[in-house]
């Protein structure tokens, strides 16, 4: 861990997993010697039932979605049998943590991007090429793709199963009330032309109403600022990809705008900025591709439903061209669990399962799979079309390489945030704040 | 012997809850205060139910407009949201969420009511060695925040395999942990004349029965409290049923409430705004009802 | 005392210690309570402080850092103090106004109102919403820029309303509020604990013509201490370690600024969101060791104003 070694005997002592272990094993033995382990209800945990313990996150609606779809890998093989555990995000992430240290991860989970390479370097990972060849069957694949998954030397911890890009969504409906009907070719756009496209709202529908939200503390769209800034968030070799100007301009374009008048004030939101938030005081949202499905539901319901549209998001001007990129929904066998080739066969099944065009659509991003994707394309739900639309047109354009957060860079996320909130709510200088958040990630990557 | 014959002891005139100052006072006079004190009630009633009313009321309107309207109000009628959210879930679903939230709170109504009555007993009249230690260390447990202390209990309890089953959840309180409630019955019980339980002593009545004939019943407001407390903690809880339970089927409430907005989108307001209510009802219910054994207290009962 | 019902004559005289037989049931009475101890509360009690001497990232075994933690916390950490101070206001403003609020409340609705129940059940019902998901949203709907508070600010003529939850000037303050809100939990309690005063005592000091505000003084305000003493006790060790009030409302970030980061909150990023488990049980031990000075205070100063009835 990057300490000054000491010999001290509690130091071996607590290096060692076993010695904790052991630890624990105290206070547990006492719970079992006053007799109260009798009391226990629950079974056994081993690997002789043959049973996957999943675990993913979602809102209640993605949760019933792939619970159904994850249970009928029961019926693929005799005698298996899934136990869900779902979460919403907030709480499956201290759930994960709290699992983790006990010992007790699922035998299968997802794995947000940011905490990936944690707990694949702390060993809590199964390594995916240790299964009998054939386990989890990548042929539909393209193989480039999937070694590019590959984390820490290379081992295959953690295949994507669904991935999604930052875009823009309009609110035509709203626009065409106020008489913009005009809407910029976004093959074409840059930063600019958004920021005066929210003027031209803001000042089209009056008093009470804006372009856009203050969304500066979107990580996902500021790290897509700063790669067409030609940086990253991270290099490959796990240091820090980009210094204050690079994050620094994009809250200058959130002030710069804010002043114009065309971005709804950080006070007036209070942080909600989305469709389904804002009370409908704007007409421009910036989203990932995973939200898009909520909001076209969510839009039906108000005034008669409004139209949205996903436009690409703009450009810096003269940024390169290979700028794009995509986050991951990762899915991970546990280093505990007790059959890792049951778990690797259920990866296989949620990576490859036909049915999954049918039951899942794009409930959770655009699935990895080529195969599926054109399965969910022939289905023709407009909202899905929309969103793999836009993905393919994402898709084709060149994508230089997204190294997740090394160790320790798992707060790169509330980097952005803060630098937005001190900026936005604290009036704290721009440079000064983004200054104190690079200074803040840099000591926890020294820390890890 | 017997309650009656302790109480017959402190016999005393019978009479309500004496305001003979109020019956001397002219009667108009009495009738503006009385007014006034409810105008001031019903204003300060109101205020604090704003909040409430506003959830009710949005309970009921269509997703898109709930955050437009702040109002009292209703812009429109809906019950959709009661529908998508007692519809949500995995597992059984909702229903089932709130048969579980029911054992949940039973567990540990039960354990706290008996656990800390006796060790509350125990500290507050009996004499032993090592008392004030105790005691300290006793409150010393409620001090460290829980999110320290959740991670090695969770150890412990993965050890000995009862993750996924109630147990971490009601066998704390069977072994008298939520210190709050011991000590806030000492309290009570400190408040209790001593003499009660001489006089029951010199009945020849052990400790044991001294304390389920005299002691018990005096108890009955902090007993009412108690359970009330552990019942609201315990239902709007979510945490510790978090890290826990990891089976849908044996999901409470709270995990079921905290699903329906999506972190990513924000979309699912309508329908947690209404599971909120489904929530509050159980608990407000049962307070109304339990309100009125605190009510009947030790001054109407035990002294009349 | 005029009344007949000075505290200290009620009071006993010491009994003689009461042994063998007697210690024996008290231990018997206890036991449940001991187990737990062991069992429940003194494993990870010591677990904790164990690890506060560690580097504990959750994922991998902890490594031995001695007091490294310590020494961070006090002399590298801004944000600590930060949300030691903002744990600090929040405690010494709300704890002392709820308690009054509760108390004045509770004596109010003990005399024969007409609906009684209504009422302390309309001001009680705030308290069950508790740390509900929704709380977030119903705070944002009461201090939000369009909210009911500013709704009737601007009605009274105020002009230029923040979003009071959103301006790190306020929003700790709308927390306060949120705490007063929920009042109803100490209310109930000094209920009870009115309750449990024998009405006897009353009509002896009626019999001796104390009049309403003696019989306050004499006999409610006494009797009563032992009960405001808990509550204080309680909503005090509840204040410090507040937590549920500023993560649904900052929705977890203790923001805007820091201004909402409390203590609790703080330490539940440190251990869960920045797997730093072995800091974060540094600053359990931290408070733990403030509150516990705080209650021993309490518990000492006690004896010159709580009365017992033992």
């Amino acid at each position: 861990m990057g300490r000054e070694p000491s010999a001290s005997a509690i130091q071996r002592l607590a290096s060692h997993n076993v010695s904790r272990r052991s630890f624990f094993a105290f206070t547990g033995g006492l719970v079992a010697a006053g007799g109260l382990a009798s009391c226990a209800v629950a079974p056994p945990k081993s690997g002789a039932t043959g049973t996957v313990r999943f675990a993913w996150w979602g809102s209640s609606e993605r949760q019933r979605l792939i619970g159904g779809y994850a249970s009928a890998f029961e019926n693929t093989r005799d005698g298996v049998k899934v136990q869900l555990e779902p979460a919403e995000f907030s709480g499956f992430t201290d759930r994960l943590s709290v699992q983790a240290a006990g010992r007790n991860l699922p035998d299968v989970f997802w794995m947000p991007a940011n905490t990936v390479t944690s707990y694949a370097d702390s060993g809590s990972l199964y390594d995916l090429d240790k299964l009998p060849k054939g386990t989890i069957d990548f042929s539909a694949f393209d193989t480039k793709a999937v070694d590019s998954w590959r984390l820490l030397d290379g081992k295959q911890f953690a295949p994507v199963y669904s991935e999604y890009s930052p875009a823009t969504m309009i609110d035509r409906t709203a626009f065409s009330a106020v008489g913009i009907t005009d809407l910029p070719d976004d093959e074409a756009w840059d930063w600019e032309d958004l920021g005066q496209l929210a003027v031209d709202y803001a000042k089209a529908a009056g008093k009470g109403k804006w372009g856009i939200a203050n969304m500066a503390a979107f990580y996902q769209h500021a790290h897509l600022w700063i790669r067409q800034q030609g940086a990253e968030a991270f290099t490959a070799d796990g240091k820090i990809g980009f210094d204050q100007a690079a994050l620094g301009t994009w809250f200058d374009w959130w002030q710069r705008w804010t002043d114009a008048g065309g971005v709804i004030p950080a006070a007036v939101t209070g942080g909600k900025n989305q469709w389904t938030q804002t009370g409908h005081q704007s007409g421009l949202y910036l989203v990932q591709l995973n939200q898009f499905l909520d909001s076209q539901a969510f839009s039906k319901g108000y005034d008669g439903g409004h139209e949205l549209v996903l436009a690409k998001s703009p450009e810096v001007a003269g940024s390169g061209d290979d700028y794009h990129f995509k986050y991951y929904v990762r899915l991970c066998i546990a280093a505990n669990a007790t059959d890792p080739e049951l778990a690797g066969s259920f990866i296989n099944y949620m990576l490859n399962d036909p049915s999954s065009a049918e039951v899942l659509g794009i409930a959770s991003g655009v699935p990895s799979n080529p195969d599926i994707v054109s399965a969910i394309r022939k289905r023709n739900d407009p909202a899905a079309t929309k969103v793999l639309d836009m993905q393919a047109r994402i898709d084709e354009r060149p994508a230089r390489a997204r190294p997740e957060p090394p160790l320790g860079g798992s707060g790169w996320q509330s980097l952005v945030e803060r630098a937005a909130d001190d900026i936005f709510n604290g009036g704290v200088p721009i440079a000064t704040a983004v200054q104190n958040g690079i200074d803040k990630l840099q000591s926890d990557l020294d820390r890890a | 012997m017997t309650e009656t014959a302790v109480l017959s002891t402190y016999e005393l005139p019978k009479n309500d809850r004496p305001t003979p100052t109020l019956k001397r006072r002219v009667q108009p006079r009495r009738r503006l205060r009385q007014n006034i004190k409810h105008v001031m009630l019903l204003l300060g009633a109101l205020l604090m139910l704003y909040p409430i009313l506003w959830l009710l009321k949005s309970s009921i309107t269509p997703e898109s407009e709930i955050l437009t309207s702040f109002s009292l109000i209703p812009t429109g009628f809906t019950l959709d949201n009661y529908t998508n959210g007692w519809q949500s879930g995995v597992g059984n679903g909702v229903p089932s969420y709130i048969v579980n939230s029911f054992i949940v709170a039973i567990g540990c109504i039960i354990g706290n009511l008996m656990s800390c009555s006796i060790a509350a007993y125990a500290f507050a009249r009996l004499e032993f060695r090592g008392k004030n230690v105790m005691f300290a260390f006793m409150l010393a447990g409620i001090m460290l925040p829980y999110h320290v202390i959740a991670v090695p209990q969770y150890v412990e309890f993965a050890s000995v395999g009862l993750v996924d089953t109630y147990w971490p959840l009601i066998l704390p309180k069977l072994l008298a942990t939520d210190s709050f409630f011991v000590f806030l019955m000492v309290q009570f019980l400190r408040g209790v004349p001593r003499e009660l339980d001489e006089a029951a002593s010199i009945d020849g009545a052990g400790t044991f029965r001294t304390f389920f004939l005299v002691i018990l019943p005096l108890m009955r407001p902090a007993l009412v409290t108690t359970t009330i407390f552990t019942f609201i903690w315990n239902w709007n809880d979510f945490f510790s049923p978090l890290i826990y339970l990891n089976n849908p089927s044996l999901y409470t409430l709270p995990l079921g409430l905290n699903a329906l907005v999506s972190t990513e989108s924000g979309a699912g307001l309508g329908p947690m705004l209404a599971m909120s209510v489904v929530s509050l009802v159980p608990i407000a219910l049962f307070f109304f009802l339990a309100q009125r054994f605190i009510v009947g207290g030790i001054a109407t009962t035990g002294f009349k | 005392m005029a009344t007949g019902i000075s505290p200290s004559q009620t009071r006993t005289p010491r009994r003689p210690k009461v042994r063998g037989k007697s210690q024996r049931s008290a231990y018997v009475f206890l036991l449940p309570w001991i187990i737990g101890s062991v069992v429940i509360t003194a494993g990870p009690l010591v677990a904790s402080l164990f690890l506060s001497f560690t580097d504990y990232n959750l994922l991998e075994p902890a490594t031995w850092v001695g007091g490294e933690n310590y020494v961070t916390m006090f002399t590298a950490d801004p944000r600590f103090y930060k949300s030691l101070a903002v744990t600090g206001t929040y405690v010494f403003v709300s704890v002392p106004l709820q308690l009054i609020g509760a108390l004045a409340l509770a004596i109010f609705l003990d005399k024969g109102v007409r609906g009684i129940d209504a009422y302390r059940s309309a001001y009680y019902l705030p308290s069950l919403l508790g740390g509900s998901v929704a709380i977030g949203l119903l705070w944002y709907i009461v201090f939000g820029y369009k909210g009911g508070f500013n709704t009737l600010l601007s009605g009274l003529g105020f002009e230029n309303l923040p979003n009071w939850i959103n301006n790190p000037d306020t929003s700790l303050w709308t927390l306060v509020v949120l705490n007063l809100w929920t009042f109803g939990a100490p209310m109930i309690i000094f209920m009870a604990g009115l309750r449990q005063i024998p009405a006897e005592l009353y009509e002896q000091a009626q019999l001796d013509g104390a009049g309403r505000w003696r019989q306050f003084t004499n006999v409610t305000v006494p009797l009563l201490t032992p009960i405001i003493f808990f509550n204080l006790i309680l909503q005090l060790i509840a204040a410090f370690q507040a937590f549920t009030p500023a993560f649904v409302v900052s929705r977890g970030t203790g923001g805007p600024v820091d201004s909402t980061m409390f203590y609790t909150l703080y330490l539940y990023l440190e251990g869960f969101t920045e797997f730093n488990m072995g800091y974060a049980s540094a600053m359990g031990w931290i408070l733990l060791v403030i509150i516990g000075i705080f209650t021993g205070l309490n518990f000492l100063f006690s004896k010159h104003w709580v009365f017992y009835n033992d």
